[in-house]
């Protein structure tokens, strides 16, 4: 569609284990990301999650081009983004950054606040002449929260929450379409990481930035995505806009987390359903479902064949031989 | 009715000598938890939380730079103060502390099955080698390990954080404790883990009748679990309040923001969230008055100038010098976010 800014179709990524010399076994895959199907409209969000181990982050790390996928097809901003090399990578970088998790290790503590916007800066030779500059810096650190004194200061004399703005300035500095956010408020308190996501979705409004939100916590998904994936072991188990998403999960998988997350009311209802033992590990995958060995209502048809992502209402697809309706 | 108390902390007050002075991290924190209830402590990293519970398992040593002072009574005995010999008594068998990170906390180069049989040998369960094994075997049942012979002969890494979270709760009931201080512990889990290890400390609880002093800074972990809450801020404890009347009307602006703060799930509520603005200040530049007032969207004059005395409030106790209009007038809070600096 003319309107997504970015659509990867098919996109797969196994990491081959080494294989040992005196093993017989043919050498073990992990299947990490495995056939997945991503769209981001312009100006939207779409919320990625599932437990650790899914491939969530590695979805994020393959968009970015961080890795390169095994199979599969990336089109970013009507182009190619796959065949992008060299130089004209570097370039076509600018339109995608990226937020993670630990502000701290993303900045360099050798470097301060102004150093690191100049770096982002002059790496896509956006740089503002001399005088120009802190004016420009400035504006940046305004636009995330900050005020202008922060220029000078180096990393260790910030907040976390602090530093996550200034990773998001450095990201916005070159003003970019695309900002994948791997776990960006999870490091963050309570109270920080709400003054965060308002201001994510400020920027949005602001600058029509699309993001990618990876996170394993589903009330912040809720409260930022407008579409919601839910991965589990390397595939996209469900999607739906967010309000269908957690209005009606049709995925048991999808079910289950929900219910897993605590509520801040002791009053709210509590569905009992919590899941029994860990995620499997993606070198040796179930047959069929790859959710069936934990899911309350696994039949004999799981286990024989893996359920496509099918179409239950407009935009809402789910992979299980019986979603919920 | 102090005797009822299984525990009891008096004026904890936790001191650090920095090159220009002394700063508080915990001052003069107190607070009970009675026999099979779960207190839950909340508050923003560098509030204090894990100092606290560190210090009632005696864990916090007096050296040149920290100070420890206060009382800790637990089952009618004063703990401070005693030498360490005889706090490795009541640490396992009458106190016992699971931590954030469940990998961490065990030794990554012994199974283990040894690890746990060494908590039960340290607590004078000493036995035949195969009757521990099959007591550590019906331990490990009993937090939800299946297949327990196979795990005991496993090393830490091995097996995932959910079930070493678990090995860990074992080795703290291997000594039949009757109080459980648990910092973090389903911090690093996923969700649906979460879910399953809340419930097994529950479970504990209702059967054995745990005390359970859980640390956390998830407020939804603290709803699902608490019957009080307790809130920390910048080393005070701000309320105290019976947890049905914590989530409905919180009295200090603060532990309402903290409440507010969080993105639910369970609502859907378009918009913005109500931030709190600005972050928990150092202990080395704890504002004056109330040390959240420069935070706090209600402040009065007053409030940066005197620290407001914890005031009873039906069955809350509240240090604001606002109490009673935050439980009266509902105070507006955080209707758009002030600006950061």
């Amino acid at each position: 569609m003319a309107s997504d800014l970015l659509a990867a179709t098919g996109l797969v990524r196994h990491y081959r284990l080494r294989r040992r010399w005196w093993r017989a076994e043919p050498p073990r895959i992990v299947r990490a990301v495995d056939g997945v199907n991503v769209r981001v409209p312009a100006g939207t969000t779409v919320g990625l999650v599932g437990e650790s181990g899914c491939g969530k982050t590695t979805l994020g790390r393959l968009l970015l081009r961080l890795e390169q996928p095994t199979a599969g097809e990336i089109t970013f901003a009507g182009q190619d983004w796959l065949a992008k090399r060299g130089e004209q990578l570097r370039e076509a970088r600018k339109d995608m950054q990226a937020i993670f998790q630990d502000p701290l290790g993303s900045l360099d503590p050798r470097a301060t606040v102004a150093q690191v916007i100049g770096e982002a800066l002059a790496a896509h030779g956006m740089e503002p002449a001399k005088s120009g500059r802190a004016d420009k810096i400035a504006e940046l650190l305004r636009s995330v929260g900050l005020g202008p004194d922060v220029a000078r200061r180096y990393p260790n004399e910030l907040s976390g929450g602090q530093r996550q703005r200034v990773t998001i300035a450095r990201s916005i500095a070159v003003q970019p379409k695309f900002i994948v956010c791997d776990e960006a408020v999870s490091a963050l308190d309570v109270s920080v990481q709400a003054q965060i996501i308002n201001l994510l979705s400020d920027l949005q409004d602001a600058l029509g930035i699309s993001y990618l939100f990876i996170s394993h916590n589903l009330a912040t998904v809720r409260h930022l995505a407008d579409t919601v994936a839910v991965m589990y072991l390397g595939k996209v188990v469900e999607r739906a806009p967010a309000g269908e998403l957690f209005a009606a999960p049709a995925h048991p998988y999808t079910v289950a987390l929900l219910a897993a997350v605590p509520v801040p009311d002791p009053a709210a209802p509590r569905i009992e359903q919590n899941l029994s033992g860990d995620l499997h590990s993606a070198t040796d995958l179930p047959s069929g479902c790859r959710f069936r060995l934990r899911c309350p209502r696994a039949a004999e048809i799981c286990a024989q064949v893996e359920p496509p992502l099918e179409a239950l209402s407009d935009g809402h697809v789910a992979a299980c031989h019986f979603p919920h309706r | 009715m102090p005797d009822e108390q299984l525990l009891s902390v008096r004026d904890l007050r936790i001191s650090y000598r920095t090159g220009t002075g002394e700063a508080d991290l915990v001052r003069a924190a107190s607070f009970d938890v009675a026999p099979g209830e779960i207190v839950c402590l909340v508050g923003e990293s560098g509030s204090g939380k894990t100092l606290t519970g560190r210090a009632i398992l005696g864990l916090l040593h007096h050296n040149d730079r920290m100070r420890v002072s206060g009382s800790v009574v637990f089952g009618g005995r004063e703990l401070t103060g005693l030498p360490d010999r005889s706090l490795r008594t009541v640490r396992g068998s009458q106190i016992a502390m699971i931590f954030q990170d469940p990998v961490a906390a065990l030794d990554p180069v012994v199974r283990v099955g040894e690890q746990v049989a060494e908590a039960m040998a340290r607590r004078g369960r000493r036995r035949g080698r195969s009757r521990v094994s099959g007591e550590i075997a019906d331990l490990l049942r009993r937090v939800g390990i299946t297949d327990p012979e196979l795990r005991m002969r496993q090393f830490p890494h091995e097996i995932s954080g959910g079930m070493c979270q678990r090995i860990g709760i074992a080795i703290a009931l291997a000594g039949d404790p009757g109080l459980l201080v648990a910092d973090e512990p389903t911090t690093a889990l996923d969700v649906t883990i979460q879910a399953q290890v809340l419930d097994l400390i529950a479970e504990l609880r209702r059967e054995r009748g745990l005390s359970v002093l859980l640390i956390t800074h998830d407020m939804g972990v603290a709803a699902r679990m608490a019957d009080r809450i307790l809130v920390m801020y910048a080393g005070s404890i701000v309320e105290e309040a019976p947890a049905a009347d914590f989530f409905v009307h919180a009295a200090h602006p603060y532990g309402l923001g903290l409440i507010r703060a969080v993105p639910r799930i369970d609502i859907d509520r378009p918009g913005r969230l109500s931030a709190i603005p600005g972050a928990v200040p150092e202990a080395r530049n704890r504002p004056p008055g109330c040390a959240f007032h420069p935070r706090c969207p209600v402040r009065l004059d007053l409030c940066a100038e005197e620290e407001p005395a914890p005031l009873r409030l039906g069955g809350q106790l509240v240090a604001c010098h606002r109490a009673a209009d935050m439980l009266t007038g509902r105070l507006s809070l955080w209707d758009s976010e002030a600006p950061v600096g």
